[in-house]
């Protein structure tokens, strides 16, 4: 029994943490809020410079051949920088299903001239569609792939102005990829990298909130030092270990094929869009009014994470699926 | 990352599980209480207290102790897994709980030879049941302001106090306790970490009701009782006592989630089709997340480290907190049968009433809370009194 990081999976993450830390900062997410997309292009070309979307994809297709802990680790990198970019959706899911689906040509675009690919149901709401390259859609029982103009995206007014959503309609038959079960089951490894994302975010809320709470002064002493507040405090970091922990180890049960991989995943879903709602909330309750005002960088978090929590879960779907996938859901027979 | 078991330690698993399925004595089947304050009658008692025995003899207590005290030196997941396979199949905690996960551990780290020749082989089969002496009426969450006084007296150490709210007091033959022996030292300075026969005339046991029922819990007061040992130096009790804890907390963390987890399918089987699917589902979503933070506190303490105080008191409070409310949930749903003694509030009213103990025994969740806030996030220490 190992949790920790492997030395290369550590070198990855510090190598992560040193790009972001070097490439996004406040300044950087205002300008992409108010861009046209919401998507940082810079940040992307930075990220196919690192091999990130090819991670996990097989050495054969160009890809490094590491696995879903490594994919997790650039996750939550990412999250904790609030970096906009949909790297979770390009390589935790079309990348995935496009393999399964033996669609080496398409892998192969994706990786060589560095496709923003977002994965969707026609017709439906799709994160970050507005600066994709590429599409995976659901037609159907058909996943179909698009590229370009192939597909009308239509932006839709959203919470967060660096991830935002858009209802996405094919325009054309595009290229028959497989059957959407396909895309269905790499849905499993986006939900694990959605979950790292947050950990990411709940990370850098719980320690905005940290470090809030100990320098701001009231009735003549850091907030910090009332227990209304610790407790607060407490109950936050409480979530962010607990997802940490379920993160990895879905992400290790996906990589070694372990037989609750799925239902890992699911809890991951559940679990986390609830813990992430939980510190949103809480960071904004001890920010107080500074927190609610764009003055304070508290916000670009705060609707990061309340996007990604929609985005991955606690709906009743998601927790009735989660449900259906407990082992003991028969019943406990010691 | 790699959280999966070694074959050697599947085998010794399925071992486990095969030993304990022919050996399980049927009254000691499912009773229904997950942590260790059951309410138990003397024949319960008495039945716990020879399947510890039996448990020992068959070599499933103390795994991880030196094989000169009779132990086997494995790592800590065989521990683990024998606790694991006892949850699984509806077994109690070891009777003797108390001193197999706390003063054990703190013998073999700070006694001496001769104090483990003399207490460690009563410990493991229970031939001797211990109680912990920590709490005392003003000193509950605030241990440190612990009042029992120890003084020399010709050859000996004679303590006088009153320690309260002691498991298994009542039934304890001896009992390990914290006691102030320095009397001019204030706050965790100045204490000792002693052992007291209960069979003595200095000990007064008066028994206390409470509210999950358990027979053995008392008051104890101590009156010139004769202290057969300290344990480390005299007055470094705090140090002796505390060392030893994060690593026991986090071990028995695995097993509370496999107690949890049968409960939790018997909640999911009381609230099928009452439109309870997203409370039962969320609180399942929360255990299963727990049972990743224990794989994680169980992967550092088998890399050579000590878990860290977040670990420890996260463990503590996330599942002593989900028992409350899981608890909560079963009481809503059976409505007045949920307060009768009598058919399924006969079932879940004392697992119900054992959780209400849980966030409070141990550290309650508002001490874990500080704790956390304070030694893990570095805010500034609690304001105290003088």
């Amino acid at each position: 029994v190992r949790f920790a990081l492997s030395s290369d999976q550590e070198a990855l993450r510090d190598a992560a943490r040193d790009l972001l830390g070097a490439e996004v900062d406040a300044a950087r997410l205002r300008g992409i809020a108010a861009g046209h997309s919401g998507v940082d292009d810079e940040l992307w070309r930075r990220a196919r410079e690192q091999g990130w979307l090819g991670l996990a994809v097989d050495p054969a297709r160009g890809g490094l051949g590491l696995g879903t802990v490594a994919q997790a680790v650039v996750a939550e990198a990412l999250g904790h920088a609030c970096g906009a970019i949909p790297f979770t959706a390009t390589a935790g899911w079309a990348l995935p299903a496009l393999e399964a689906a033996g669609a080496d040509c398409e892998v192969g675009d994706v990786l060589s001239r560095g496709l923003r690919v977002v994965v969707g149901s026609d017709h439906g709401l799709v994160a970050d569609a507005r600066g994709a390259h590429a599409f995976l859609l659901i037609v159907g029982g058909d996943a179909r792939w698009y590229v370009g103009d192939a597909v009308e995206v239509l932006p839709r007014v959203s919470l967060d102005r660096t991830r935002r959503l858009a209802e996405v309609r094919a325009c054309a038959a595009g290229t028959l990829v497989g059957p959407a079960a396909l895309a269905e089951a790499a849905h499993e490894i986006e939900r694990v990298l959605r979950g790292a994302e947050l950990v990411g975010g709940m990370q850098r809320l719980l320690d905005l909130t940290v470090d809030y709470a100990r320098h701001r002064v009231q009735f003549g002493r850091p907030i910090g030092s009332f227990q209304a507040i610790k407790h607060k405090l407490a109950d936050m970091l409480v979530r962010v270990e607990c997802a940490r922990s379920v993160v990895y180890h879905a992400a290790w049960a996906r990589e070694a094929d372990a037989p609750d991989a799925r239902y890992l995943a699911a809890v991951v879903a559940t679990y986390c869009a609830a813990a992430a709602r939980f510190v949103a909330g809480e960071a904004l309750q001890v920010h107080g009014a500074t927190g609610y005002t764009w003055e304070s960088d508290v916000h670009f978090w705060y609707e990061r994470t309340l996007t990604d929590a929609a985005l991955l879960g606690s709906t009743p779907e998601e927790i009735r699926r989660l449900l259906s996938l407990d082992p003991l859901a028969s019943g406990f027979v010691p | 990352v790699d959280l999966g078991w070694s074959s050697e330690h599947e085998r010794f698993r399925s071992a486990v599980r095969n030993w304990l399925a022919d050996h399980l004595p049927d009254e000691l089947r499912a009773v229904p209480y997950v942590s260790r304050i059951g309410g138990d009658d003397d024949s319960l008692f008495t039945a716990r207290r020879v399947w510890q025995a039996a448990m020992a003899a068959a070599g499933y207590v103390g795994l991880t102790w030196p094989a000169r005290w009779g132990g086997q030196a494995r790592d800590l997941a065989y521990e683990v897994l024998v606790q694991e396979e006892s949850a699984r199949i509806g077994a109690p905690m070891a009777v003797n709980s108390a001193a197999l996960y706390q003063l054990a551990p703190t013998l073999l780290a700070h006694g001496t030879d001769e104090q483990r020749e003399r207490y460690l082989p009563g410990i493991l089969d229970a031939r001797e049941i211990w109680c912990q002496g920590f709490s005392e009426p003003d000193a509950g969450s605030d241990l440190a302001a612990l009042r029992t006084r120890a003084v020399a007296r010709d050859d000996a150490l004679v303590v006088s106090g009153t320690k309260i709210w002691t498991t298994l007091a009542a039934r304890a033959d001896r009992m390990f306790a914290l006691v102030r022996s320095d009397p001019s030292s204030r706050g965790s300075r100045g204490i000792s970490f002693v052992l007291i026969d209960m069979d003595q005339l200095g000990v007064t046991v008066r028994p206390l009701s409470h509210l999950g029922g358990d027979q053995g819990f008392a008051e104890v007061v101590l009156d010139d009782a004769i202290v057969s040992d300290v344990v480390g130096a005299r007055h470094d009790g705090w140090r002796v006592a505390t060392t030893t804890l994060a690593h026991e907390r986090a071990a028995m963390g695995l097993a509370n989630y496999v107690r949890l987890r049968a409960l939790a399918a018997e909640l999911r089987r009381l609230t099928r089709s009452r439109g309870l699917d997203l409370i039962v589902g969320a609180l399942l979503a929360e255990l299963e997340a727990f049972r990743s933070l224990t794989l994680r506190s169980l992967s550092t303490i088998m890399a050579g480290a000590e878990p860290s105080t977040a670990e420890a008191s996260i463990t503590k409070l996330v599942w002593s907190e989900w028992y409350r409310r899981a608890t909560d949930v079963a009481l809503e749903v059976l409505g007045p049968e949920g307060v009768a003694r009598w058919g399924r509030g006969a079932r879940w009213q004392p697992t119900f009433l054992e959780a209400r103990a849980a966030t409070i025994y141990a550290g309650t969740s508002e001490v874990q809370r500080n704790l956390l806030a304070e030694r893990v996030l570095g805010m500034p220490r609690e304001v105290r009194g003088s």
